[in-house]
């Protein structure tokens, strides 16, 4: 089953993905960037969804670490909008971007799109 | 006899010396090229001048014809000079490198060589024969082909500077305008002198060259021209007032970007260690040396910039909105650069601050909206049914409105800071304005109201995303606040633009309203709102450049016209 990790400072936010996405093995979840990376190392995720605006490391940091890992799928779920950040790096990392706040059936959608890619 | 000799001597004498002060004069000025080129030719008639008062006075016929050679030297040095000073005087040419005056130089020189190699072939002077008359030597020598080349020439050079000049008078005023008077005066009057002198046209006692004595004539002229009415002065005469008092800092550079003057509150910006320079004077000092964040606009040598300056103390930062701009004189010629820095290190932080504020409300705003919109879409595909669900739905429905105003103004933002480019795009209007319309099918049952809208299908306008918000903030307003119970929304195509107009059998705007009903922060008789509705349906408008107009409409209440650009493409 396709494991998913969800990182989010905000556990309502965290508990929100997490029911949107039952569907699916809901391997973890981190609140700030060092935990996303700690899981990430452990629980080894087919999908993260990353938040941007993290504590310790923000997503972005957390993108630049995980550089070239090919076996992990990233979804940007942030209130950040791409245009506000470094549109180029991200286009090349990240697999899907949400802009909150989003729909249902937008996330799922998501993942739908990024598992046809695994 | 010595009468004669003093009668003789005494205008040449002059003429040496006022040669001689010319020479000194421009010597100062040799820094610049048009300074030189003038030394240049006032040493030429410095030598012409010297030596034919020496050769007059000399009898010995050796030192008399090595003399007057010496002397077509002199003579053939002042049309060179005069017009390549000219040219460069008045922008004809930027500078005279070494090709341009080799090519000038290459008859007269090859003249002279025929001068000295006269008595091989007479083709300078076909004869020539010394007199003395009492103490004076002179010579009557025939002109040779030679001779002719190089006064021909001569005078064509001296008549293409007067022209350069000439043009120059006609084009420029004022002081400008009586230096190339007192100029061509300098260079025609020994001109004439000598035409006289050549063509004998006034019999002149012993063969006598008048041309030499005009120069003490005309140097003044020439002196007056160039050093009292300093045409190389680019400083305006209100320097003082403006330059130093300006609450800006100002800097002036020369054409290699070093600094010649600053104010004193550039002097302060050094003073307080914005400035990385050993001591306090940076005149001479190459300018993006001092300041590396200017160097890319220094080398567009145009344009505006936003420069950060570091402050001594730490996390000191000073924001300069930065211009620079050439400088010419009133002759078009450039003469350096001017940098001024306005400092906006109050605004720039304010800005920052509202944008802080602004995102922080708007992230945190939208990660709450975001939770609660989630949560409530999971409670609807629950169990939920009858009222239950009508109400949930009715929350769901009012946070997304919210939802999407944030992404509106988001947009919005985006569009204000960074321009248009890209966000415009074709829109279908009926399907527009009946959404808009759709989102208040609730309230309009609420007050009563009946809505009517008349736009034809196929009339496309250039807009974007925003534009339904721009009528729903319309259509809320008039049901909202007009007491009215018809409002109708038609459109009209009119040549390049199209009118929608939003009309209302309401209450109306009344007169002195209808100029502020647009502002931001407004708020109508009894209006609880934010006062933002209608500002920024004005400001959507004009993002798609268009605009607005409020009247009172036929139908009895308010009528708003939205005038916006027509478009011929598919939406996409």
């Amino acid at each position: 089953m396709v494991k998913i990790l969800v990182a989010d400072d905000e556990a309502r936010m965290r508990k929100l993905i997490k029911h949107l996405l039952s569907e699916y093995d809901i391997a973890g979840e981190a609140a700030d960037g060092e935990e996303t990376l700690e899981k990430l190392d452990e629980l080894k995720p087919d999908i993260i969804t990353l938040d941007i605006q993290m504590p310790k490391k923000d997503g972005l940091e957390v993108l630049s670490e995980i550089e070239g890992e090919e076996d992990v799928k990233i979804i940007v779920v942030s209130v950040v909008a791409p245009e506000e950040l470094d549109g180029d790096k991200l286009k090349k990392e990240v697999d899907a971007y949400l802009v909150k706040p989003f729909k249902q059936e937008e996330l799922l959608q998501a993942v739908k799109d990024v598992l046809g890619e695994l | 006899m010595l009468l004669k000799y003093v009668a003789y001597s005494s205008p040449l004498s002059l003429s040496t010396l006022v040669s001689l002060f010319l020479m000194i004069k421009s010597y100062e000025e040799r820094d610049s090229e048009i300074g030189r080129y003038f030394f240049y030719m006032a040493s030429a008639m410095f030598l012409w001048a010297l030596s034919y008062l020496l050769e007059l006075t000399i009898p010995d016929p050796t030192i008399y014809t090595l003399l007057s050679r010496v002397r077509y030297v002199g003579i053939a040095g002042v049309p060179v000079f005069w017009v390549s000073f000219t040219l460069l005087y008045s922008n004809k040419i930027e500078t005279m490198d070494q090709k341009k005056l080799i090519s000038i130089s290459l008859v007269p020189a090859f003249c002279l060589l025929m001068l000295f190699t006269n008595p091989y072939h007479y083709l300078f002077f076909s004869e020539e024969v010394h007199m003395n008359i009492g103490p004076l030597t002179t010579a009557d020598s025939r002109a040779g082909p030679f001779f002719d080349l190089f006064m021909y020439y001569a005078y064509l050079l001296v008549i293409v500077g007067v022209v350069v000049v000439l043009q120059e008078a006609i084009q420029v005023k004022d002081i400008y305008f009586r230096q190339s008077a007192m100029l061509i005066t300098g260079i025609l009057v020994p001109f004439i002198g000598n035409i006289i002198y050549v063509f004998s046209l006034v019999p002149l006692p012993h063969n006598y060259d008048i041309t030499v004595v005009m120069f003490s004539i005309s140097g003044i002229a020439i002196w007056y021209a160039i050093f009292q009415l300093k045409f190389l002065d680019i400083l305006p005469i209100a320097r003082e007032a403006v330059f130093e008092n300006i609450s800006d800092s100002i800097f002036a550079l020369d054409n290699k970007n070093r600094i010649v003057d600053y104010n004193q509150y550039a002097e302060k910006m050094i003073e307080d260690g914005l400035v990385s320079v050993e001591g306090s004077d940076v005149i001479g000092e190459e300018m993006k040396g001092i300041f590396p964040q200017m160097s890319d606009l220094i080398k567009e040598g145009e344009g505006r910039a936003e420069v950060n300056l570091e402050g001594p103390e730490k996390g000191e930062r000073k924001f300069f909105d930065t211009s620079l701009s050439p400088v010419y004189n009133k002759r078009g010629k450039r003469m350096g650069k001017v940098i001024i820095m306005r400092d906006i290190t109050q605004r720039k932080e304010a800005e920052e601050r509202a944008e802080f504020l602004h995102s922080l409300l708007r992230h945190d705003l939208g990660n709450k909206l975001q939770i609660t919109m989630g949560f409530l879409e999971l409670l609807r595909d629950s169990e939920l049914s009858g009222p239950d669900l009508e109400l949930l739905e009715d929350s769901l429905n009012s946070i997304e409105e919210g939802v999407e105003l944030i992404e509106n103004v988001r947009t919005l933002n985006r569009l204000e800071s960074e321009g248009m480019e890209g966000a415009v795009e074709p829109v279908e209007l009926k399907s527009v304005v009946e959404k808009s319309v759709r989102r208040y099918d609730d309230l309009k049952k609420e007050v009563g109201m009946n809505i009517e809208v008349d736009v034809e299908e196929g009339i496309r306008v250039k807009g974007g995303p925003l534009l339904k918000e721009s009528f729903s903030n319309l259509v809320e307003n008039s049901l909202k606040h007009s007491d009215g119970n018809e409002m109708k929304i038609s459109a009209e195509e009119e040549g390049k633009r199209v009118v929608v107009r939003v009309e209302d059998d309401g209450k109306g705007v009344p007169d002195g309203a209808k100029d502020s009903i647009m502002k931001k922060g407004y708020q109508g008789e009894g209006s609880s709102g934010s006062g933002l509705g209608m500002h920024l349906v004005k400001k959507i408008v004009e993002i798609y450049d268009g605009n607005i107009e409020v009247s009172d409409s036929e139908m009895g209440g308010a009528e708003f016209d939205i005038c916006l650009n027509r478009s011929r493409q598919e939406p996409s």
